[in-house]
């Protein structure tokens, strides 16, 4: 039961011969090297690998904050070689990103941050969806009774659980999430992937995320381990 | 209408005061200045304001009104014969020492002398004390001229240049920047203590139904070689214009209001920027998700535009009351109008975007693949 909303083509992530590297000339340092996958809708497909190996750079080429410099990359039917930066802002609003720090505005609360994300998509959005849809989201990570507080009077895993429902409240045909989990206590942690999951098989969301924690692998559909730069 | 920009700001209420209060305090800089500018400028205009006639004759070399240069009586025959002159009316201005009391002090006043009869001014004066000055050695003394002469009742004795005159009533005019006090008197009665003084003016007025632009040509016409004729709104800019341009007065409270300016800028920039610096990540965040730079320099645009705005309303009210006293203090004409509220508004908006774009630029500069 996948609803077909990117084409026929139901890959959401293709990607071959890629390589990239930091600085330039005498100063150049290669990442990642002749790395290709594809990760299709519904798909939920784990990153590992050693620290410095690459994880995070391949994470931010595919999600548009990073300019692609050597072999094919097409996410969500976007071709990201040569890509304006007006197209990878576009590109970007369909990509759920959760980082390893929840970045939140401290001046707003969670129904607020909420409202501020529905607004990337307002032509989606009549009133009752503002109404209805950021209650639905913050009862779903467990926060019906703090919609209303600023972050400050949050833990930091409630936080965290507001950064996960702010990647997913506009369901996006794509979540990257970089160790989403790795500081977060158990009932956040279990939150936080129980929504990855869900987005995976109800709604056949693609997700790739960078674990470190072998736990999560019986979770993934795949596991792929990236060594110096490389695929394994 | 998105809210994070009001949302920052009010839910930071202390830093946010704090930060209203540092530009409101630029903002008064800039209001004081401009109202000693205004208040001199004003003052000066007052007694062109009061002239009652068409046209105003004064000496060619007499570039601005506190260059006393006059009119010689031929001129006055001169302009009276020209079609179209109903009257010429002479103003005589002589600067003099005035003693309130036989052991006070001598303190310089500016008289001014007319014939009662005709008055070339409006001085706001009573039927009475203007009927006063038919009698000899009467004056009229300006109300509200610098407190320096001590009080002044009707009928008291008074002397100028040591000469017994009395107190006939009061006027109301307002020193400038030069002249402390006016005093108010007779054609006659100046003549009779300074026996050599001109004209430093001439006031016409026109016949009815005479069209004063050609009246104007003719009295050039006629004694063109060593006058000046103009109306009284064109003696105005003139005067104005040779204020701000040919005495520094334009540039040194220019100057002034413009540093003023700059010190609520940098300050609304500092504030910003520290603001700013404190959210990068969440920033950062906004630009990963998808919202374009527009978006984010609306945000930060819409916080300095407040912080300006509370700003700009603190240091309005405290230049409200501030002007009561510096006109009390000093008797200028300071006082705040619309159109000068208006302009410091509008500079103040006008700084708070510059301060605002200067202050995005780190957003739009950060990158958000640093997230990971
Ligand atoms: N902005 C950067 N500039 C230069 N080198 C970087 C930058 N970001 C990461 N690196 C280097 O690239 C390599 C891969 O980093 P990263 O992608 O973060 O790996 P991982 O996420 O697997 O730990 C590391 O050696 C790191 O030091
Ligand atoms: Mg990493």
């Amino acid at each position: 039961m996948i609803p077909m909303t990117v084409a026929a083509d139901q890959t959401r992530i293709h990607c071959s011969h890629l390589s990239y590297a930091y600085g330039s000339g005498a100063e150049e340092q290669p990442v990642l090297s002749g790395i290709g996958f594809d990760i299709s809708a519904g798909e939920f497909v784990i990153l590992t690998g050693p620290s410095g190996s690459g994880k995070s750079t391949l994470v931010t080429l595919i999600g548009g904050l990073r300019r692609l410099q050597r072999g094919q990359l097409r996410v969500l039917g976007s071709d990201l070689a040569g890509a304006s930066e007006a197209a990878l802002v576009l590109l970007r609003r369909d990509i759920g990103f959760i980082f390893q720090d929840h970045h939140l505005f401290d001046a707003l609360t969670p129904r607020e941050t909420m409202h501020l994300t529905m607004g990337l998509r307002r032509e989606r959005y009549g009133k009752q969806d503002y109404l209805e849809r950021p209650e639905r989201w913050l009862t779903r990570i467990g926060l019906q009774r703090r919609m209303d507080v600023l972050p400050g009077k949050l833990s930091t895993g409630q936080r965290q659980r507001v950064a996960v429902a702010r990647a997913l409240i506009n369901e996006p045909d794509l979540i990257l999430a970089d160790e989403p989990t790795a500081s977060l206590d158990p009932e956040s942690a279990a939150i936080t992937l129980d929504c990855l999951r869900e987005a995976v098989s109800q709604r056949g969301a693609a997700v790739l995320m960078i674990s470190h924690d072998s736990r999560h692998y019986a979770l993934a559909d795949r596991v792929l381990t990236l060594v110096d730069g490389k695929l394994v | 209408m998105n809210q994070l920009g009001w949302r920052l700001i009010s839910r930071d209420a202390w830093r946010s005061v704090l930060a209203m209060a540092g530009i409101a305090t630029a903002v008064l800089i800039v209001f004081v200045e401009m109202g000693f500018m205004n208040g001199i400028l004003d003052s000066q205009l007052r007694i062109v304001e009061a002239v009652r006639g068409d046209l105003v004759v004064l000496d060619k070399r007499r570039l601005h009104l506190d260059k006393w240069d006059g009119l010689l009586p031929i001129h006055l025959s001169q302009i009276a014969v020209v079609p179209g002159v109903a009257a010429v009316m002479p103003l005589y201005q002589a600067g003099m020492n005035l003693r309130n009391g036989p052991d006070r002090p001598d303190r310089r006043v500016v008289v001014l002398a007319f014939s009662p009869d005709d008055p070339p001014l409006e001085l706001g004066w009573s039927r009475a004390a203007l009927d006063s000055l038919r009698e000899p050695e009467r004056v009229l003394f300006d109300r509200k001229s610098r407190p320096i002469y001590g009080e002044l009742a009707v009928g008291q004795a008074l002397w100028l240049e040591g000469r017994r005159v009395r107190l006939g009533g009061y006027v109301s005019l307002g020193p400038t920047v030069i002249i402390d006090g006016v005093m108010v008197s007779s054609e006659s009665t100046l003549k009779s203590i300074n026996p050599g003084v001109r004209p430093i003016m001439a006031v016409v007025r026109v016949a009815p139904g005479a069209d004063i632009e050609r009246v104007k040509r003719a009295i050039l016409g006629r004694a063109g070689e060593d006058i000046d004729v103009f109306r009284p709104g064109e003696l105005a800019d003139r005067e104005i214009t040779y204020l701000r341009r040919t005495a520094p007065i334009g540039l040194l409270f220019g100057a002034g209001m413009a540093a003023g300016l700059f010190v609520g800028l940098v300050i609304c920039y500092q504030v910003l920027y520290v603001a700013i610096r404190r959210r990068i990540q969440a920033y950062a965040t906004l630009k990963a998700m998808g919202f374009g730079n527009a978006f984010v320099i609306g945000v930060i645009l819409h916080q300095a535009v407040l912080y300006a705005a509370g700003g700009f309303l603190i240091g309005l009210l405290a230049a409200f009351l501030l002007y009561q006293e510096l006109a009390l203090r000093t008797g200028l004409a300071i006082f705040l109008t619309a159109p000068r509220i208006g302009a410091i508004a509008l500079a103040c908006l006008l700084a708070s975007v510059v301060a605002g774009l200067a202050a995005a630029r780190q957003v739009i500069h950060c990158d958000p693949a640093e997230l990971y």
